[in-house]
């Protein structure tokens, strides 16, 4: 892919995700794409990975998502995003708690034929279930 | 930097993280850099730099930084590794646990001649001190 097609294929997803579009999400995944994901695992396919973003939207039913940077070398491509939410779906089965969220998260992955084909999603994960009042933590 | 300047200087950074030569890693800082780093919070140039490097190999001081893959994009260099160590020195005034940590990270550098001028280390930091015994996390 070119790289213009890459900043077309991400800028795509980034108003997807801004407008909690998941299936215009996992449209963007080729059809057999791996995810690796800290709330999801390791899963396959646009149905597993349309999911786990889902499963993660209803958490934060207001989450927004700012591109800080898009790193593009070849086939890989480094997008480091600011997530902003509050916990007001609910996550874990734990009651939504109200609390707002943050973060800096990094999406890794590797582009191929137009399609996201592998992702590895790096955040604190631990300290957003923190701030949105699913875990709570202490000094040990 | 050329591409290869680049790929050259993170080739002799990872050397500098297994041989944990503070010194040597504090030398790639602008005295202007700004670093953001979840263990050492917001510093800036070479000294500082030098002075968190120093805490973060005392209290890791088996820790290994394995490079997975290297992108680089004109200035922009992202850098995705998996770090992993045990807590032998103490963290954050905490007594050391004898306990060991694994996970994946990525490192973000903008670059100006040949010398790093902002950094952001992103991980589950808050993962990472359950995992080490500095944090308890329970259910909220």
């Amino acid at each position: 892919m070119t790289r213009e097609e890459i900043v077309d294929l991400f800028d795509r997803r980034a108003t997807a995700v801004n407008r909690h579009d998941v299936d215009a999400i996992a449209a963007v995944y080729a059809e057999d794409a791996v995810v690796e994901s800290p709330l999801g695992g390791t899963h396959q396919g646009r149905a597993a990975i349309r999911a786990v973003v889902e499963t993660f939207l209803a958490a934060l039913t207001d989450a927004t998502f700012t591109e800080d940077d898009l790193i593009i070398d070849g086939d890989q491509v480094v997008q480091v995003l600011t997530l902003s939410g509050t916990a007001t779906g609910g996550l874990m089965g734990m009651a939504p708690s109200g609390k707002p969220a943050l973060l800096p998260m990094v999406n890794v992955c590797r582009v191929a034929d137009g399609f996201i084909t592998h992702e590895r999603r790096v955040y604190d994960f631990t300290g957003m279930l923190v701030q949105i009042g699913v875990l709570k933590a202490k000094p040990a | 930097m050329t591409r290869d300047e680049i790929a050259a200087m993170f080739a002799r950074r990872d050397e500098a993280f297994e041989e944990m030569d503070a010194g040597a890693l504090a030398a790639d800082y602008a005295e202007d850099a700004l670093i953001d780093s979840p263990t050492a919070g917001q510093h800036r140039g070479p000294a500082a730099a030098a002075h968190a490097f120093d805490g973060l190999f005392h209290a890791f001081a088996d820790m290994t930084i394995r490079s997975e893959s290297l992108l680089i994009d004109g200035d922009h260099v992202a850098q995705v590794l998996m770090l992993e160590g045990t807590n032998l020195g103490g963290l954050m005034g905490l007594p050391p646990s004898g306990r060991h940590f694994r996970l994946p990270a990525v490192f973000l550098y903008e670059l100006r001649g040949d010398k790093i001028v902002r950094e952001r280390r992103i991980f589950d930091f808050t993962g990472m001190l359950v995992q080490i015994g500095v944090l308890k996390a329970r259910p909220a």
